[in-house]
């Protein structure tokens, strides 16, 4: 299972935090970590352009989730502050008020929303349980790549949704397009260290009664079972009613319809269109369209929308998070650390501390000494801060031939190991990285040198591009 | 003639059945990989980077896929005393799976007597079972490595193949005689250069046992399971 990781600085989380994240002193809600190992986090970002309904649908798709009635279903707010941010959503809502554009913060705050019951994607006639952790990032910090690295969460968010209205793109005088946008995302992600491959990118159009769409599309648009969700129960036969066999994979086939028929449009319609979905595949992300109106049409000049308002295909992109939302394989490593009596050198100024810090915020990591067989402490524990109490001999092939398949290891030492050339011709050579404290080792290929002060991200990144 | 039955140590190195002992002995006499195992599961004081150390300056290391016809003696662990030896057969046997111990002088005779008059094996017997790939390295080199060495009075036997000819010296415990060990076998003239009368049965009886000597290694026997 992965790691529980802080809503707020995505460190990962000890099994037994409760009060306030460890790292960044956030009160965490209660019992999050325990409701979190039955509801595994779905992280969710909403990225977007100034005004182009981002926060809208957002709000709308919370909204709709609160009076879903489908099943056993129900969302669960987690902590004061979540509930507060709800609080004021739903009184936009009702008063008919379109949400202040998102204020640019440096690291905007998360909703947290426990999904029980949603539609099952490994079992359709069973429900899933989800942590959603939901952040909506200001659309200026889009207007500068620099500004994006700051949402550490990026790295966990498997689906991210570029939220799009075309009709405002198509009179943007600022330069902005699609493939403006998915750079921004990657940037911050390069930044991050992590890959993109294997994501899943969803362009949500927004205000889609606005656009002119093709028919088959603004008839699955019309079709959504759950528009009447937020509309005031009547006793006429207008209203929502509960549809009686959804379920994601009986959606699927459409909502795959309508993505190819948005790709098309986004080619033919969009600025920059064909390039961006070329970028796109081009860095073998997963790509999805879908077509949402949160509001079912403008606000009128008094900024009220329609008091009962239909609102369509809002949870398509929830939908598709949850269809596509494969969990993340926890990226597993290794951290093997010389307990020879001439390693003195890899524990100064606590390096292995440092190193550790880095990989766990990418995976999970578990450390051993060279010359010994068994970890030094549990997977997820902080490395010693010591060498072995007996000086072990430099061998790690006991420790390669236990490893996982998918392990990846990082070696601090400060002389040859004696084995490890004996797998010089083994799939271990690309899984490996050799950082040596004292002469380079020329004879490994993925060798790094330390000195005394280099910044470990060095080692680490030579480690993780091992991992792309 | 079918294959006798093969099995693994602990360490993931193959033995062979050899019917006079009704036990199975090692394949090979004891490489640096297989010691390595124990050396990295039980950690001891006795066992330290000091030890393997010493050894290694006596009879140094090389990766299995470097052994060759030239310096395949380097690939098998030397220097090593009886009771350091008899310290790794306590480990193999320590999994539940069998007892392990040196052979005695007579059990390594009679095994040798047998043996030196069969054919080679066909090592897919061996290579059928499962090995790591270091392990399945190390034999398939080394049979490699010891065809390649001249067979003495008409060709290469099953001895030579176990390398109880042109390998090392095998420590062995004696029942009788004013010495608990002495040692059986015929190094490669490389790693030491000795007269040996093997066919008649000669032994070698060090004075020192705590000396370590560069061409003294061993295999293990192995009763039950």
């Amino acid at each position: 299972m992965p790691r529980i990781k802080c809503p707020f600085c995505v460190k990962p989380l000890d099994p037994t935090a409760a009060g306030k994240c460890p790292s960044c002193g956030e009160g965490l809600p209660d019992h999050f970590v325990r409701g979190c190992r039955e509801a595994p986090q779905l992280w969710m970002v909403t990225s977007g352009f100034s005004s182009h309904g981002k926060t809208t649908l957002l709000t709308a798709m919370i909204l709709m989730l609160e009076n879903m009635r489908l099943g056993n279903f129900y969302l669960e707010v987690l902590g004061q502050p979540t509930h507060e941010a709800l609080q004021r959503m739903r009184v936009e809502a009702l008063e008919g008020k379109t949400p202040d554009s998102t204020q640019p913060i440096k690291k905007p705050r998360p909703l947290l929303l426990r999904l029980h019951d949603a539609p099952g994607v490994t079992d359709a006639a069973r429900g899933e349980n989800h942590t959603l952790i939901a952040l909506d990032v200001a659309g200026e910090m889009f207007a500068t790549l620099d500004e994006l690295h700051g949402v550490a969460a990026l790295r966990e968010v498997q689906t991210v949704w570029l939220m799009v209205s075309q009709p405002d793109l198509a009179q943007d005088r600022g330069g902005n397009t699609l493939s403006g946008l998915f750079q921004a995302y990657e940037s911050a992600m390069i930044r991050l260290g992590a890959s993109l491959e294997g994501r899943n990118v969803i362009v949500v159009f927004t205000k889609a009664d606005r656009m002119n769409l093709p028919p088959e599309a603004e008839s699955y648009l019309m079709a959504d079972p759950f528009q009447d969700l937020t509309r005031i129960d009547q006793d006429s036969a207008e209203g929502y009613q509960e549809p009686e066999d959804f379920t994601l994979a009986g959606n699927l086939p459409a909502m795959e319809r309508v993505s190819d028929l948005l790709a098309e449009y986004t080619r033919r319609r969009v600025p920059g269109g064909p390039q961006f979905i070329n970028m796109v595949r081009g860095r073998r992300v997963n790509l999805r369209f879908c077509v949402t109106s949160a509001t079912g049409g403008d606000p009128d000049q008094r900024n009220r929308l329609k008091e009962q308002a239909r609102r369509f295909r809002v949870l398509d992109p929830l939908f598709w998070t949850l269809w596509l939302g494969q969990r993340r394989e926890e990226k597993d490593f290794g951290l093997v650390l010389d307990a020879s009596a001439q390693g003195g050198p890899v524990y100064a100024d606590g390096l292995p501390a440092a190193v550790w810090d880095g990989l766990v915020e990418r995976g999970e990591v578990t450390t051993y000494y060279l010359g010994h067989t068994r970890p030094v402490g549990l997977p997820g524990q902080r490395p010693p801060a010591a060498s072995a109490p007996r000086a072990r001999q430099r061998l790690i092939g006991p420790i390669l031939e236990r490893a996982g398949d998918d392990q990846r290891l990082l070696v601090l030492t400060t002389g040859p190991v004696l084995d490890l050339g004996d797998f010089l011709h083994t799939p271990w050579r690309d899984r490996l990285v050799l950082v040596t404290l004292g002469p380079d080792d020329e004879s490994w290929p993925h060798s790094v040198p330390y000195r005394a002060g280099d910044d470990p991200e060095t080692m680490l990144h030579a480690l993780l591009q091992l991992t792309r | 003639m079918p294959s006798p039955p093969a099995t693994v140590d602990r360490a993931g190195f193959p033995m062979t059945w050899i019917e006079p002992l009704g036990a199975y002995l090692h394949w090979l006499p004891v490489t640096k990989v297989q010691f390595e195992y124990f050396l990295c599961d039980r950690p001891s004081a006795r066992f330290d980077q000091d030890w393997y150390d010493a050894l290694l300056r006596l009879n140094r290391r090389i990766s299995p896929r470097q052994i060759d016809g030239s310096n395949y003696w380097h690939a098998l662990l030397t220097g090593i005393t009886p009771p350091e030896a008899q310290a790794f057969a306590q480990w193999c046997g320590d999994d539940g799976h069998g007892h392990y111990r040196l052979p005695t002088a007579e059990e390594w005779f009679k095994a040798y007597s047998a043996l030196r008059t069969e054919p080679p094996l066909d090592l897919a017997a061996i290579e059928a079972l499962e090995l790591s790939p270091r392990a399945r390295l190390i034999v398939q080199k080394l049979d490699a490595a010891v065809a390649s060495v001249r067979g003495e009075g008409g060709g290469r036997t099953m001895a030579d193949q176990m390398l109880m000819r042109h390998g090392v010296m095998e420590w062995v415990e004696c029942k009788e005689g004013r010495s608990p060990f002495g040692a059986y076998g015929r190094p490669n003239k490389q790693l030491e250069g000795r007269l040996i009368n093997l066919e008649a049965g000669q032994m070698s009886i060090p004075n020192d046992l705590e000396q370590r000597l560069v061409a003294y290694g061993f295999r293990l026997l192995r009763r039950g399971e």
